[in-house]
């Protein structure tokens, strides 16, 4: 960390940020010019609050030289992290795809809808049973009853279930039922709920908040790290921007970007990103292209009537389609579906 | 707004009509016409089987080296050169622009490479329309309406680039300018839109942009991935994913220094990666 003092800052000022911190343990690498004064700050910076250093009247400004991340940060972790989702190995050659209804409506729509896309493919099933909806008079999900569906849904088709998480009271039936724990895109500064989840070794997978810078997200994926669960698989699916005509705006930068800062796996979402279903195909293949470990898409077998999200849902034939052509793609840089 | 506030108006709704459903379309609509159009630019056609790759420099120095650079990028694959973007800085000199324009022009001839100038005046339209093979309209002159009105009397092609805070349809409707004009000889150039990111640099690279235009138009898309320059290991990922995605072509710039840059030799294996997801998606480099 770099703190540059304004000119002319009287040398008690200098000496009182010095001593604050040499008392909490850091050493300071000091740079005299003419007018300016700057102070290197070595040690573990992250904990630092860099807001309370600039409080000071003679700070002009401070800068992070070292990201504020440890656990999920690629410097001390130079190999990519392998996550293991009952058996399903997401971050390695094969890109994983989930894929399902937005809403668990039904055991016999989750069930089908299980069927077909392991038919085409699908490694994972997704399926909201806690439904966290902007409005509070849209239909909310069938919560418990989602899951014991979902559940029966595994049973039949063998497809490791991928659900969101809503609330920390539930985590107790979620580690017990779930296989790879959704925190959603609203949720995913829920620092309470992160907490708690870091305490598990349960796999999470962390939607990007729809407002959240990539550090942001890395912190948030920190938090459950910090806890003790390193399984943290990261999702991308889209950032909110001024451009309406897209539901929100798919930010595949942030795949190479993630790949350089962290280790993590990196997935995307571009059901919710595009929020048309015509665009999800294409977006999937730039997806694969840019390097994506996998991708989360929505598949309904009615999504005339879906309860929730129909527009941006594929029918199975167009999925399986979908699937078909990525695999062209997915070979050519490497890897297989 | 004051009519809000009339006795007994208790919310006045703003009926939004979309340009396309309102017929602000006419030329540029994909309904009146569904097969996508081809722009021709000499031998060049953009919009077809083949992906167009546009090149540009960071800096140029001599005429010898904008020949050296159109002698590579051409044995490259890339098809096409370009001036770098007008930089919105007043102090920039603009005579070595105009000079790095001529380097390149005689350089685009010697070579047989086509030209891409970018037009920023109503009074070097003409000019530059006799020298160069395509124009180029920059982001930040997307809504320039008198330039798009006199580029439409020309019947050289106008490359047309998204203003980094326009959308998608201001886009299209500037396109429509110029083709009500009677151009009809327009390339649209998605690329980067003001975002919150931080880690690149408040703008995101709005890929979803090439299919929303795929759909709403039947004009040629390319990418313009010049603004993640200094990122050079981001380039290759977007430039697959611009080419999955559905773009005609994509314009990418090259320095004459290693590490951070695209170089010449980077720009080959750059190419070689993008000639294999060329393929797949059916179309050729």
């Amino acid at each position: 960390m770099v703190i540059v003092f304004k000119p002319g800052a009287p040398e008690e000022a200098k000496t009182r940020v010095k001593n604050n911190l040499k008392n909490q343990g850091f050493q300071i690498n000091e740079i005299n010019g003419v007018n300016m004064t700057i102070f290197g700050i070595i040690g573990d910076t992250s904990s630092l609050d860099i807001n309370l250093l600039r409080v000071d009247d003679f700070v002009e400004k401070v800068m992070r030289v070292q990201e504020p991340f440890k656990r999920a940060n690629r410097m001390f972790h130079p190999e990519d992290s392998i996550i293991d989702v009952d058996g399903i190995k997401f971050g390695g050659q094969k890109i994983q795809v989930i894929a399902g209804p937005c809403s668990v409506e039904s055991m016999e729509q989750v069930t089908n809808v299980a069927k077909s896309v392991r038919e085409s493919g699908a490694t994972l099933l997704r399926g909201g049973a806690f439904k966290p909806r902007t409005s509070p008079y849209s239909f909310q999900g069938l919560k418990e009853l989602g899951i014991d569906y979902l559940k029966a849904a595994k049973a039949e088709t063998g497809l490791p279930i991928v659900t969101e998480i809503m609330s920390a009271d539930k985590i107790d039936r979620f580690v017990e039922d779930v296989d790879l724990i959704q925190v959603g895109a609203r949720n995913m500064q829920n620092f309470e709920l992160l907490k708690e989840l870091g305490k598990t070794s349960k796999p999470v997978l962390l939607k990007r908040g729809l407002s959240a810078t990539i550090e942001e997200w890395i912190m948030s994926a920190e938090y459950i790290m910090a806890g003790g669960n390193e399984n943290v698989i990261l999702c991308e699916r889209g950032i909110r921007t001024f451009e309406h005509y897209t539901r929100n705006t798919l930010d595949l930068s942030a795949i190479p970007v993630i790949k350089k800062l962290s280790y993590l796996p990196i997935i995307v979402d571009p059901s919710h990103a595009a929020g048309m279903w015509w665009m999800v195909e294409p977006l999937a293949k730039a997806a694969v292209a840019a390097g994506a470990d996998g991708l989360l898409i929505e598949v309904h077998n009615d999504p005339e009537h879906a309860l929730s999200d129909g527009a941006q849902s594929l029918k199975p034939e167009r999925f399986e389609k979908l699937m078909k052509e990525l695999h062209g793609i997915a070979k050519i840089i490497g890897r297989y579906l | 707004m004051e009519s809000n506030f009339k006795s007994g108006v208790s919310e006045k709704i703003d009926t939004v009509v979309p340009a396309e459903t309102a017929g602000s379309f006419k030329y540029v609509g994909r309904m009146l016409r569904l097969e996508g159009s081809v722009v021709n630019a000499g031998e060049i056609e953009i919009g077809g089987r083949k992906l167009h790759i546009i090149v540009s420099a960071m800096s140029l120095e001599s005429a010898v080296q904008a020949v050296d650079l159109a002698h590579t990028i051409k044995s490259a694959g890339a098809s096409m050169l370009s001036n770098r973007e007008f930089k919105p800085i007043p102090y920039i000199n603009p005579d070595q622009m105009e000079r790095e324009t001529a380097w390149f022009l005689d350089a685009g001839k010697a070579i047989g490479i086509p030209f891409i100038a970018e037009v920023t005046a109503m009074k070097n339209i003409k000019k530059l329309a006799r020298q160069a093979d395509i124009l180029q309209v920059s982001g930040r002159d997307m809504q320039n309406f008198e330039l798009l009105k006199a580029l439409g009397k020309e019947n050289r092609p106008v490359i047309l680039k998204r203003g980094s805070g326009a959308t998608i349809e201001e886009w299209i409707l500037a396109a429509e300018y110029i083709m009500a004009g009677g151009n009809k000889n327009v390339v649209l150039c998605a690329g980067a839109i003001e975002s919150f990111e931080k880690y690149t640099d408040n703008m995101t690279m709005d890929l979803s942009a090439i299919i929303a235009v795929k759909m709403l138009s039947h004009l040629p898309v390319i990418m313009d991935l010049r603004q993640d320059v200094e990122k050079l290991w981001m380039i290759s990922s977007l430039a697959k994913a611009a080419i999955a995605a559905g773009a005609d072509g994509l314009m990418l710039e090259v320095g004459n220094d290693s590490g951070q840059v695209l170089t010449g030799k980077g720009f080959l294996e750059l190419m070689n990666e993008l000639r294999t997801i060329a393929d797949s998606m059916g179309r050729e480099m």
